[in-house]
Order: structure tokens, then C-alpha cells, then sequence
């Protein structure tokens, strides 16, 4: 399958190119009072606000930060006008499932991520 | 008189010698005779004694009386004089005496009167002439204190403004020591400066030699430098490659099997960008290298620059101080001079106002003067008139005296 | 052939033909069926037809087909419409919706109803054939005539006329159109020359010929033109039709465009807006009145009527929706004997498809409510001295860039203190606080999830069943509902919905050094909290502004902002959620703009007191406020 794929804290995590839309360098994120915390606002994207998410909040992975401004992975379809922040170094590749959850590329085990499974989380609360 | 005297005496003999043979008639008693004789010869003697008197002294005492009056003052006394003899004629001369008298006091006692009335009518007329006078007098002194009140507000403004122009002047003089000052302060600067100097290019010849092989270092940093900047450039125009390619990538996934080719040759672009990247880093830790080395070399060559630098700084900042020396003394000279420059305007305007008052002074003198002459003279008027015054008053009480003391004279009835 | 990929546009279509179909059946019997009605319906139906065969739905293109035989027959006058004919061509139509349904789910398409309808159909194609015994002479290119001699009172039929239109006026092309719309209220526009493209750039000398299909009879007709006011002078002459176009557009050249295409096109022309928006304010800042800056402007100007234009085609008539409705109120009164009249005003009422697509369920659930829980049984009515029949009535209005739909009937009604024990007894409510609870509020109780359950449908929860659904419905466009309630006298379901769902002119303000856009049409007014206009009670602010005291919350803190400067700002004045009027205050007006509202993205798009985001010139975001909902403490 075709991934996009990256390294966030200590792990390796990728996710499905179809369910992105592009990526850009990050702008100016405007928040958004009484949002969940995980949302962390509102970015501007051809004319359009998107919904940044902090990706590496939601990874369960205290070293998982995103350094300098990172980019935004704006996600497809249904789930379009959300965005994940991630680190800048993102790359696209082919990988095999391997266990549960995980992806192989070129070797290296990655966290296959779920978009919509990661912006139901972010929309919550707790 | 003498007649009736004779007559007196003879009638007095007559009566006695009468008696005395009359009587040894009558009194056969010699003694009783006797004493009749002298009995009548006594009363006759009285008799005839006061009959002689009676003549003498009554016209005597007419004219002691009439004396006795007369040196009581009253004049008005008139002596009834009959006989002829010579009492009479004492009578008649003394009454004579005495109206001549009278008549000599009368004329008096007129003339006094009228010198009275005139040294009166002086007095009054003076004492007008005085009062007139003294009106005028008080005019002119009221104008000469005006004036001598104006002369001293004058004055006084015209000693302020002296005071001013003084202290003016004490200003000046003050910034003028300060320019001498300050400008010796220059003079020394500038001795201090030029000498610093002369150290100092001693020194940058010193530091051009070493300076020049630092150049030469530092060159090659430069240009490390820009390479450093190229290689960041290009960094950057590989990261967006490379993001380019990932999305070139996704759109490709969505064109379906049409844009497989696409993929791949964005997937191709993609490595591409990232060997450059690549590349670029390598570039970039050599760059780092070299500019790491030059930085020893440099920082090796820079110590005894350094070193020199550090003397020249000393130098330099020798050269400094004497330079803000120099700049301060200028600074106060331009100061000084601008002070001096106030102050003289300053002091001409103070002149000018001087003049000016002084001016308004001898005006105002002038004025003054003149309500003095006029206050002078007419006070001389005054004085002059006082003397006539006075005089007049004498005068009226001469008269007086005059007139009171013929007033003790009873000149009529 | 694989027929799936044309599957979408099928179902669209046929979707719309029915719809306007339904709308012209209910007419078929009343007294101004208009005969341009009667064939458009045919032509409806043909369409419904055709395309159901060439998509291989044998059972709806039969059924349509017996629809268009009777419609054939009634166009051409031969038959007589009666009520059972309205009634049946109402249930064919409604039939055939639920087969297109059915297509769309990819289910089996045929339905129960049709054999009975297409029987009854029939029946009342042959009751023609057996009184006149004649067999039908299906005439597809037949021109109107109808049967008899031609009467004063008879339908003029076609006329050609020429039109002199005012020119003393301004806007003499503006006007042209009013009276070819006006014409149009008086019959079918066959022609129009110039035509309406040459009337929109302005392009008009004044003269007009029109061919117009009237069924008015012609003095009728005469005097109507001439009642027109922008009308100058005019000649009238009964002419020929011109010949019948077969194809399914009908004798309006239009075009059918699939509805998402639209909206991703305006979409994309907000986009140019925007985008044009940010050249311009780039402008602005160099030098206002270069020719760039009045090129920008005029692009602007451009894409704003591109927008309009477009927004236009969105807008649908209510009337579209009218007949699902008054079709769910036939068969709800029909199915539990209680005959209901069903009344639709300002059903003219234009309004955005897309709006109106996500309420017409909701308007169905509340139809259908009203009639099995509102309306009482006619003996109960009797029994209460109301007319048997119960009233429902829809009422549809526009306020300026407010909309209002309601939904009224005269039946029982709600009674909070009954909803407040059903709410006790469902564990919604403690005692305490359904005594603390306003009976206005009371009302509102029937929207909760829990309120209504199938099991226990009790005349009183079941009107809530489903209002969860519908008050989420409303105010996921942007509405409100309101509930407004008599016990025994009837009940009142408000829907204030916002009119423009994209472009609005709002307010830009700054709170707490963040910028918040509020839309004008949620502001009453504003107010100056200043010393004068403050008013301190209890710790709590007033404004004071006007005659009445508005209680003020500081945005900050409604917000959880820091405050960054002391109280003293601007107070919005606004309608709050209950229909209090409430302040919000900001701490400085920056300046009115026109945003697009877009709605929140994904994980945000549930949070109450924002109605969206809004990119503005500068390329910054603000965020939308919705002030009624903002979480006032």
C-alpha cells in the first residue's frame, strides 16, 4: 500500500496516502477558545480554515513533539478540512502490513495510524 | 506875686504894730499887755502867714496840681490864671508850657496812628504777598519733590539697570574666563591629541601587517561563509522539492492508474530532492569544517592582532579621551562663546536701556531744576517778603508801643 | 452497459420531475387547473417514464407509463379531472418516489402500492372510454384546442404580444423583466424577444414581443396587460402555437445540473473571492486607486455577481417540498381516520436547496407528530367544540436574511406540567428542578433524546419522538427551533433558521487581543459599557442602553480568555438561546466586513457558540460567533 510515513519522539508511525489530502509547511495557527486540547486551532489552507490536530498528543509517546513549525498533513474525504501536525522530514513510500496495527517499509516496522479513529479522539474532550 | 507878698508883709507889720500899740492900751498889764501883743502878733503873724501863703501856695498848688496831672498823663487840664504877679505868670507860662505840649503829643499821637495804620496796611499786604507766595512755593515744591521722585525712580531704575549691565558684565567676564579656560583646556587637548596619535600610527602600522594576513583569513571565511548561505539556500529548495513531490505524490494516488507513470517520477523527484539534500549536507559539514578550521587559524592570527589591537585600542582610547577632551572644550568653548555672545548683546541692550533712562534722568533733572529755580525764586520772593513782613510788623509795633505810651497821656476830655 | 455510473444523475432527475409533478397534481383538480399545468405534468411523466426504461426499471416505467396515458387524456380535455383524479396521480407520483428510493439504496425497486394504482388508473382512463365508448387518441404533438366552440370565457390559447415598456423610468430593462415575470404569472412564455440574456447586460430599446400560451380568456387577459403599470402600450393577436418541442426540457430552454456541481461551484467562486480579497488588501496597503488596485476591485465586483448568480440557482421554491408534506399529512389523517385540512403559505418562499434538503425530513417528522399526537380524534374534536376536521398549517417566511418555517396546528397542544411528570418519570428531570423549570423551557423537553421512546408513546411523548433529531437538524444550519404551546388549543413549532448560509456582512471584533466575527444578523445592537452605560447589581453588569437593563457577560470570560484590559468595552446586544436579549461584551469593534462562513472542520464542528470561521483579506482566521448559543454562565 502507499504511505506516507515519518518519525515522531521514538517510533516510526505512517499513514495511508489515500486518506491525505496534501501537505504543507505550517502556518499561523489561530486557537480556538473552549476547543478540545487536543485541537490546537484554526490554519488557513487555500483561501479555506482547517482544524490543526497535535498528532503527537495522541500518540501516547512523551517525547513525541513536533520541533520547529512542522507541516500539515491535511486529511481526505469525509474527514477533509482536519490536519495533523507533523514533523517536517515526511516521506512516501510502499509497505506491507505487517502485525497488528504496524506496517513494514523497507524493513522498518512503522504505527499505521487511523485519521478518522485519531480526529474522533481529538474531538473529544478528555 | 511880690506885691502881694509886700502888701501881705505890710499888712502883717501893720497889723502887729496896730496890735502892739493897741493893745498896751487896752491892757495897762505889762505882762497881760505883752501877751496880748504877742498874742496878736502871733495870730497876726499866722494870719498873714498863711494869707501869704495862701497866696503863694494856692497858685502854687494850682500848678502842682495841674503837674500832678499832667504827670498822670492828662493833658487836658486847663490852668485859670489870673493876676499878674509873678505866680501867675509861672501859672500862665506853665499853662502855656503845657499846651504845647499837648498840642506836640496830639500831632504825635496822629502820626503814630497813621504809621499804624499804614505799618498795618504793609503788614496785610505783605502778609498777602506771602501767602501768594507761599502757594507758588508749594506748587514749585511739589513739582520739584514730583521731579526729585521721578529723578529717583530714574535713578533707581538707572542703578537696576547698572546693577543689570553690572552683573551682565560679570556674566561676560565669567564666560570669557571660562573660554580662556576651556580654550586652554583646547590648546592642551590638542597637544595631548596629537601625541596619542602619533602613538597610535606607530601602532597601526604595526596592525596593518598583521591585519593584512587576517585579511587574508578572514577572505576565506568570507567565502566559507557565502557557501554556507548557498548550501542553506539550497536546503531549503530541496525541502520544498521534496514536499512538492510528497503531494505530487497523493494527487497522483488519486488519478487512479492513468497517473502511475506521474507517481513514479514524482517518487523520482522526491529522491532527487532528497539526494540533494543530501549533498547539500555534506557541503554544509565541510563548509562547517573549514570555516571551523580558518576559525582556529583565524582565531590564532586574530590573538595577536588582538594584542596589537588591544595596544591600539589603549592608544585609541588615549586618543578618545584627549578627542572628548577636545569635544567638551569645544563644546564649552562654542558655549563660551555663545554665552559671551548673549551677554554682550546682552549688555548693549542694557546699555541702551541705560541711555535711555539716563536720558529720562536728565529730563526728568531738568524738570526738576527748573521747579527748583522756580521754587528758589519764588521762595527768594518769599524770603524777601518775609524780611518786608517782618519789618512791617516792627514797624506796627513801634507804633503801637508808640501810641500806648502816648495813650497814657490824657490828651482829651 | 453498465448503467451505475448514470445511476446518480437517474435518481436526481427523476427526483425533480416528480417533485414538480406532485406539485402540478395536487392542482389537477382544482378550479384553476390551468392547461399549461395539465401538459407539463404530462411532460413530467413522460420524462419519469422514459428515463425509468432506458435505466431498466420495468416496474416504474409501467406504472409512469399508465400515469402518462391518463395525463395524455386530461391534457387534451378529453377527460374531466375529478378528485379521485388528483388522488390517485398524487399516490402514482408519491409511488414512484419511493421506487426511486428504493433505486438509490440499490434495493428492489418495485413496490406494493403499484398494481392498485396502476389498477386505478386505469379504471379511470377506461371510465372515459366506457361512458363515451371512444378509444383515446393519444395525440403527442397535439396543439391545445379545447372541446367545444370557442366562448367568450374560453382560454385566449396562444397570443403574440408586443409590449411597449415605460422608458420615462429608470432601469427600463430591469423592468422588462418585471413584466415578462408578471407575464409569466398569466401564462407559459413560449417566446420572448429580446431574450432574457439580452435584458440582463442592460441592453433594451423599450419594445417587447412576447408568445404567450394563456388559458385566460383573451378579454381577461387584455385587461391584466394593461393593468401592468411598467406597460407603455401593447397589441394582442391570437396566433398559432408554435410547434411542441418533444424533449423532456420543455418549452423553457434549461439545463440540468447536478446539485453537488453547483455547490462545488460555489465553493470554488468563494475561493476567487476570497483569494481576490487577499490581492486587494495587498493592494490597498501600496497605493488605493492604481489601475491594479481598481482592476481587484472590479474583479471582486465580478466574482460577488458570479456568486449571486449562483446562489440564485441554489434557491428552490418551499414549494417543492410542499407535496412530501402534504402527502405525509394525507396518509397519516387517512391512515387513523382523522381528516385534516393541510394549509401551505408562502410556499413561494424561495430558499437554499441545500437548507431546505436537511429540513425536509425534519418538516415530515413534525408533520407527521402533529397529525398522529396533535390532532385529536374527531370525537374528541366534537367533543371540545373545534371543526372536525383538524387544521395544520405550514407557514413559510422570509425577514431579511432571517427565514422562518412554522408548523401550527389546533389540536391539544402540549402541557409543561404533563411534560415536566413524563420527564420525571424518564429520569430526565428531579422533582426540584422540574418545579425550578419555566414552562417555556418545559416545552423544549420533548426535543430530548430520551423523552419520547417507542415503547411508551403516550399522546404526550410521542410528539417528541424524533425532535432530538429535528432540533439538531435546525441547528446544525444554523437555526433555531421554538416551541410555542397551548394545552388544548393547539401547538407551534417555529424553525428560525438564517436565510444566506455563506456570505454575510458581520462585525469584526477584538476580545482578549483575539479576533471574533459576528454576524450582523445576530445583532440586535450594540452598546457602550462604558460608566455611564454600566449598570452594577449584585456583582453582576448591566447595560443600560435603551429602556430596558440587558445583562452583559464579558467574551472574555464566557471564553476562558485572559482579560487584557479593564471592563469598559462594547456591548453586543443579541437574542440569546431562550429568547432573552442578552450582551456580549468585546473589547473594541475593529470594522464591518463581508466574510464566508465556513463551518468548523471536523473535530471542532460540534462546539456550541461558534457558527464557523471566516478567512479574512489579510489572510488571518477569525472565528464566527454564534452569539445566542455562546455558553453564558
Amino acid at each position: 500500500m502507499d504511505l506516507l510515513y515519518f518519525q515522531l519522539g521514538g517510533g516510526a508511525y505512517a499513514i495511508a496516502l489515500e486518506a491525505i489530502a496534501d501537505v504543507a509547511p505550517a502556518g499561523p495557527i489561530y486557537p480556538v477558545p473552549l476547543s478540545p486540547p487536543a485541537v490546537l486551532g484554526l490554519a488557513e489552507r487555500r483561501g479555506r480554515p482547517i482544524a490543526v490536530i497535535d498528532l503527537p498528543s495522541l500518540l501516547d509517546d512523551p517525547k513525541a513533539t513536533v520541533r520547529g513549525a512542522g507541516h500539515l498533513m491535511r486529511l481526505a474525504g469525509p474527514l477533509a478540512g482536519a490536519a495533523f501536525l507533523v514533523p517536517a522530514a515526511v516521506l512516501s513510500g510502499t509497505g506491507t502490513p505487517a502485525r497488528s496495527g504496524h506496517v513494514s517499509i523497507e524493513g522498518r516496522l512503522h504505527v499505521l495510524l487511523d485519521a478518522e479513529a485519531l480526529v474522533k479522539r481529538a474531538a473529544a474532550f478528555n | 506875686m511880690q506885691k502881694k507878698l509886700a502888701a501881705s508883709f505890710l499888712l502883717v507889720t501893720f497889723l502887729c504894730t496896730a496890735v502892739a500899740v493897741a493893745v498896751p492900751r487896752l491892757q495897762p498889764d505889762p505882762m497881760w499887755s505883752a501877751a496880748l501883743v504877742v498874742c496878736c502878733d502871733l495870730a497876726i503873724g499866722l494870719g498873714g502867714a498863711w494869707l501869704v501863703s495862701w497866696l503863694v501856695v494856692r497858685r502854687i498848688k494850682q500848678l502842682a496840681t495841674a503837674a500832678s496831672l499832667i504827670s498822670n498823663g492828662d493833658l487836658t487840664l486847663a490852668v485859670d490864671i489870673e493876676g499878674t504877679d509873678e505866680t501867675a505868670d509861672l501859672a500862665r507860662s506853665f499853662s502855656t508850657m503845657l499846651v504845647n505840649l499837648l498840642n506836640v503829643l496830639i500831632e504825635v499821637e496822629s502820626g503814630a496812628a497813621q504809621i499804624y495804620s499804614s505799618a498795618l496796611t504793609l503788614s496785610r499786604t505783605s502778609e498777602e504777598v506771602n501767602a501768594a507766595t507761599a502757594g507758588i512755593a508749594e506748587a514749585t515744591q511739589a513739582i520739584a519733590r514730583g521731579a526729585d521722585a521721578q529723578a529717583d525712580d530714574v535713578s533707581r531704575t538707572s542703578a537696576l539697570t547698572r546693577d543689570l549691565t553690572g552683573s551682565a558684565d560679570r556674566v561676560a567676564e565669567a564666560a570669557t574666563t571660562v573660554q580662556e579656560a576651556a580654550e586652554e583646556a583646547s590648546l592642551r587637548a590638542n597637544t595631548g591629541a596629537a601625541a596619542a596619535r602619533r602613538a597610535a600610527e606607530g601602532i597601526v602600522d604595526l596592525k596593518n601587517a598583521v591585519d593584512a594576513s587576517a585579511d587574508a583569513v578572514e577572505g576565506f571565511q568570507v567565502r566559507a561563509e557565502e557557501i554556507g548561505k548557498i548550501v542553506t539556500f539550497i536546503v531549503s529548495l530541496a525541502e520544498q522539492t521534496h514536499l512538492l513531490a510528497i503531494n505530487a505524490t497523493i494527487e497522483a494516488s488519486r488519478a487512479g492508474d492513468e497517473a502511475r507513470g506521474f507517481a513514479v517520477v514524482a517518487e523520482e523527484v522526491r529522491r532527487l530532492a532528497d539526494h540533494v539534500r543530501g549533498f547539500a549536507d555534506q557541503i554544509g559539514s565541510v563548509t562547517d569544517e573549514i570555516r571551523g578550521g580558518s576559525h582556529v587559524l583565524a582565531r590564532s592570527i586574530r590573538e595577536s592582532v588582538n594584542a596589537a589591537g588591544a595596544a591600539r585600542d589603549l592608544v585609541e582610547r588615549a586618543a578618545a579621551s584627549f578627542d572628548g577632551v577636545l569635544d567638551a572644550t569645544r563644546g564649552t568653548t562654542d558655549r563660551s562663546h555663545a554665552i559671551a555672545r548673549s551677554v554682550d548683546e546682552q549688555r548693549r541692550l542694557a546699555r541702551q536701556v541705560d541711555e535711555a533712562l539716563e536720558r529720562i534722568v536728565r529730563i526728568a533733572r531738568d524738570n526738576a531744576r527748573g521747579t527748583e529755580e522756580t521754587s528758589t525764586a519764588t521762595s527768594g520772593q518769599t524770603a524777601s517778603m518775609h524780611a518786608l513782613s517782618a519789618a512791617a510788623h516792627e514797624l506796627a509795633r513801634t507804633s503801637d508801643q508808640m501810641k500806648s505810651l502816648i495813650g497814657t497821656f490824657r490828651l482829651r476830655n | 452497459m453498465d448503467l451505475s455510473a448514470y445511476l446518480d444523475l437517474f435518481i436526481a432527475e427523476a427526483r425533480e420531475h416528480i417533485a414538480v409533478a406532485s406539485g402540478l397534481a395536487s392542482k389537477v383538480d382544482g378550479r384553476d387547473a390551468a392547461e399549461t399545468d395539465l401538459r407539463e405534468l404530462f411532460r413530467h411523466v413522460h420524462s419519469i417514464k422514459g428515463m425509468a426504461a432506458s435505466m431498466g426499471f420495468e416496474a416504474m416505467s409501467s406504472l409512469a407509463h399508465d400515469a402518462e396515458s391518463l395525463m395524455d387524456l386530461l391534457r387534451q380535455g378529453q377527460i374531466a379531472p375529478k378528485p379521485a383524479t388528483r388522488r390517485v396521480l398524487s399516490d402514482a407520483l408519491a409511488c414512484l418516489e419511493r421506487m426511486v428510493d428504493r433505486a438509490e439504496a440499490k434495493q428492489p425497486v418495485d413496490d406494493g402500492e403499484r398494481a392498485p394504482l396502476q389498477e386505478s388508473l386505469r379504471g379511470l382512463l377506461h371510465g372515459t372510454l366506457d361512458s363515451e365508448g371512444r378509444a383515446p387518441a393519444v395525440d403527442p404533438g397535439g396543439s391545445a384546442r379545447p372541446v367545444g366552440t370557442q366562448e367568450p370565457t374560453a382560454p385566449a390559447g396562444c397570443v403574440k404580444l408586443a409590449l411597449i415598456v415605460r422608458r420615462d423610468r429608470a432601469f427600463p430593462a430591469v423592468r422588462a423583466a418585471v413584466v415578462l415575470g408578471r407575464l409569466g404569472k398569466l401564462g407559459s412564455l413560449l417566446r420572448i424577444d429580446p431574450p432574457m440574456a439580452a435584458l440582463r447586460t442592460g441592453r433594451f430599446d423599450g419594445r417587447l414581443l412576447v408568445t404567450l400560451l394563456s388559458n385566460l380568456p383573451l378579454r381577461t387577459l387584455a385587461a391584466k396587460i394593461a393593468a401592468l403599470e411598467e406597460v407603455d402600450s401593447f397589441t394582442l393577436v391570437p396566433t398559432e402555437a408554435p410547434p411542441e418541442r418533444e424533449a423532456p426540457q420543455g418549452s423553457k430552454a434549461t439545463l440540468r445540473v447536478k446539485a453537488d456541481r453547483l455547490d462545488e461551484l460555489i465553493e470554488e467562486v468563494l475561493d476567487l473571492m476570497t483569494s481576490i480579497g487577499r490581492i486587494d488588501s495587498g493592494l490597498a496597503a501600496d497605493r488605493q486607486g492604481s489601475p491594479l488596485a481598481r482592476e481587484a476591485e472590479a474583479a471582486r465586483r465580478l466574482a460577488r455577481r458570479a456568486y449571486d448568480g449562483l446562489v440564485d440557482m441554489r434557491l428552490v421554491p418551499f414549494e417543492v417540498s410542499t407535496q412530501r408534506l402534504r402527502r405525509t399529512a394525507d396518509e397519516v389523517s387517512r391512515k387513523l381516520g382523522k381528516p385534516v385540512t393541510f394549509e401551505v403559505v408562502g410556499d413561494d418562499v424561495r430558499i437554499d436547496r441545500s437548507l431546505l434538503e436537511r429540513l425536509i425530513d425534519p418538516l415530515v417528522h413534525m408533520v407527521r407528530n402533529a397529525v398522529d399526537h396533535g390532532i385529536e380524534s374527531p370525537d374528541e374534536r366534537r367533543a371540545a367544540n373545534k371543526p372536525a376536521a383538524g387544521q395544520l398549517r405550514i407557514a413559510v417566511e422570509r425577514h431579511a436574511s432571517r427565514l422562518s418555517i412554522v408548523v401550527e396546528d389546533d389540536g391539544r397542544g402540549l402541557d409543561p406540567r404533563r411534560l415536566k411528570q413524563v420527564a420525571i418519570e424518564r429520569g430526565l428531570l428531579t422533582p426540584l428542578e422540574a418545579v425550578r423549570l419555566a414552562d417555556a423551557d418545559a416545552l423544549l423537553l420533548i426535543t430530548h433524546p430520551g423523552f419520547s421512546t417507542a415503547a411508551v408513546m403516550s399522546e404526550v411523548s410521542g410528539r417528541g419522538v424524533g425532535m432530538d433529531v429535528v432540533k439538531h437538524a435546525v441547528e446544525a444550519t444554523g437555526g433555531r427551533l421554538r416551541i410555542d404551546a397551548r394545552p388544548g388549543r393547539g401547538a407551534r413549532f417555529e424553525l428560525a433558521l438564517p436565510a444566506t448560509v455563506a456570505l454575510v456582512q458581520a462585525y469584526v471584533v477584538r476580545a482578549s487581543g483575539v479576533s471574533f466575527a459576528v454576524p450582523l444578523a445576530a445583532l440586535l445592537r450594540m452598546a457602550p459599557m462604558d460608566d455611564h452605560g454600566t449598570i452594577w447589581r449584585d456583582g453582576r453588569r448591566f447595560s443600560s442602553a435603551g429602556s430596558e437593563e440587558i445583562p452583559v457577560w464579558a467574551l472574555c470570560d464566557v471564553l476562558g480568555l485572559p482579560h487584557v484590559r479593564p471592563v469598559g468595552g462594547m456591548a453586543l446586544i443579541t437574542e440569546s438561546a431562550r429568547g432573552t436579549t442578552v450582551g456580549i461584551e468585546v473589547d473594541e469593534i475593529v470594522g464591518r466586513r463581508e466574510i464566508v462562513v465556513r463551518p468548523l472542520p471536523v473535530p471542532l464542528s460540534g462546539l456550541p457558540g461558534y457558527s464557523g470561521a471566516a478567512v479574512l483579506d489579510d489572510g488571518s482566521i477569525v472565528l464566527v460567533l454564534d452569539p445566542a448559543n455562546l455558553p453564558l454562565a
